[in-house]
């Protein structure tokens, strides 16, 4: 596939995981790792052209919103489409709240919906590994030869859970920051635990 | 929701199985993505302990399209024993494009034919997770260990409390880091070896035993 390679995109998680160090061969950042008090996104300073750069960190533990505030049910109100052959490409951020409104069904639907469009998808907190392997059957069923070749998913290892009912009730480790999109549109470059570089391939779909 | 859920009535089941006198016959699924050498690895588990093979192997991705099962599979490693049902799996992935397989020099309808029964293929395996006693989880060890499809399965067994043996394969590659999938999977026991050759099979043989019996 011959397409052109316009953005790169550094999905970047704030502080440390599980304990675990960084591995020695990761790359560095291209800036240091913002506090979640820094603006959600900004700009990485001079990236080099053509490549564009976006630093996200993660949002700190949102608090529950009353009922009559929570999101109406997505999957019969997605986001706002766009045409799949537009200029650019559509990267929604999607909030913990957000897919916490839909059951667990109703959430694949969502972001497979979403994802065959066009669209990436970053969550907030992600899926379980139970949706995990969902979501990948799922995309099993809808895959197409010509239309749609499967996704890219990537996201850090869960956080885990250590605590006293944890421990007792066994309950599952929380997911935590994932991107998701178009397996021809989106390209993972890197990972670790701290880094998850991507590139958007743009060449084909625009 | 109750195909997510599933998990954890089979996890139930095979709690009171195991509470009420236990299994005779272990279950164990090789799992792992695509060219880590799963069939490889059954190959060798079942050729050394019966002289017999389960599937057949290629640098085609997604060689293996439906599970295949060996049962009474007996291995005795001198300080132990145990008697396993070999369950060898296609493997898992996100994405499948025909085009990687005419890359291998395919042609179109055979490729396109090969990338549905690997669709086929992958639900089977995510289903058989749940008709599993313990899983080998059979990495390339001169791969990066942080794909999603370790991630997703690793925290599959997780959630379901199954035993697990990371088998980090290819050793014999010159650039193999199996010390990368210890440090990414600590929690886990890795054993490195290499299917193809036979390299440190007998480690890999005791450890089944230990977190298998």
């Amino acid at each position: 596939m011959a397409e052109d390679i316009r953005g790169k995109v550094e999905w970047i998680l704030g502080g440390k995981q599980n304990g675990q160090q960084p591995q020695q061969q990761a790359q560095p950042p291209a800036a240091s790792i913002s506090s979640p008090s820094q603006p959600i996104i900004q700009q990485a300073p001079a990236p080099p052209a053509p490549t564009q750069a976006l630093i996200l960190t993660p949002l700190p533990q949102a608090q529950p919103l009353p009922a009559a505030q929570m999101a109406k049910p997505i999957a019969q109100n997605p986001t706002p489409a766009a045409p799949r052959r537009s200029n650019g490409v559509n990267i929604n951020l999607l909030s913990q709240q957000m897919l916490d409104a839909m059951a667990g069904e109703e959430k694949i639907t969502f972001v497979l919906n979403e994802v065959k469009v066009g669209k990436i998808l970053v969550l907030e907190y992600g899926l379980t590994p139970a949706e995990q392997t969902k979501l990948i059957e799922r995309t099993m069923m809808e895959i197409d030869p010509e239309t749609f070749i499967g996704i890219e998913i990537q996201s850090y290892s869960a956080e885990a859970k250590h605590g006293f009912f944890q421990n007792i009730f066994g309950k599952a480790a929380r997911p935590r920051m994932t991107v998701i999109g178009p397996a021809d549109l989106l390209r993972i470059v890197h990972k670790d635990n701290q880094v998850i570089q991507t590139m958007v391939l743009t060449g084909k779909n625009a | 929701m109750a195909g997510i859920d599933s998990s954890s009535e089979s996890l139930f089941s095979k709690w009171i199985k195991r509470l009420f006198g236990g299994k005779q016959q272990i279950r164990i699924g090789l799992y792992g993505p695509p060219n880590a050498g799963k069939t490889t690895l059954a190959n060798r588990i079942v050729h050394d302990w019966t002289g017999e093979v389960m599937g057949s192997v290629s640098p085609v991705p997604h060689e293996t399209r439906r599970v295949k099962k060996k049962a009474n599979v007996v291995i005795n490693n001198g300080g132990g024993a145990i008697s396993l049902d070999v369950v060898d799996t296609p493997g898992i992935a996100t994405k499948i494009d025909y085009h990687e397989f005419m890359d291998f020099g395919m042609n179109e309808e055979d490729s396109k034919r090969r990338a549905k029964e690997a669709t086929e293929g992958v639900i089977e395996a995510i289903r058989w997770l749940d008709e599993v006693d313990g899983i080998i989880l059979v990495m390339d060890s001169a791969e990066d260990p942080f794909t999603q499809v370790n991630i997703t399965l690793i925290g599959n067994i997780e959630a379901r409390k199954l035993p697990v043996v990371i088998a980090a394969n290819k050793i014999d590659l010159p650039n193999a880091s199996p010390a990368s999938l210890k440090s990414a999977f600590p929690q886990h026991p890795v054993i490195p070896i290499s299917a193809m050759s036979g390299h440190n099979m007998d480690q890999l043989y005791k450890r089944i035993i230990k977190e298998f019996r």
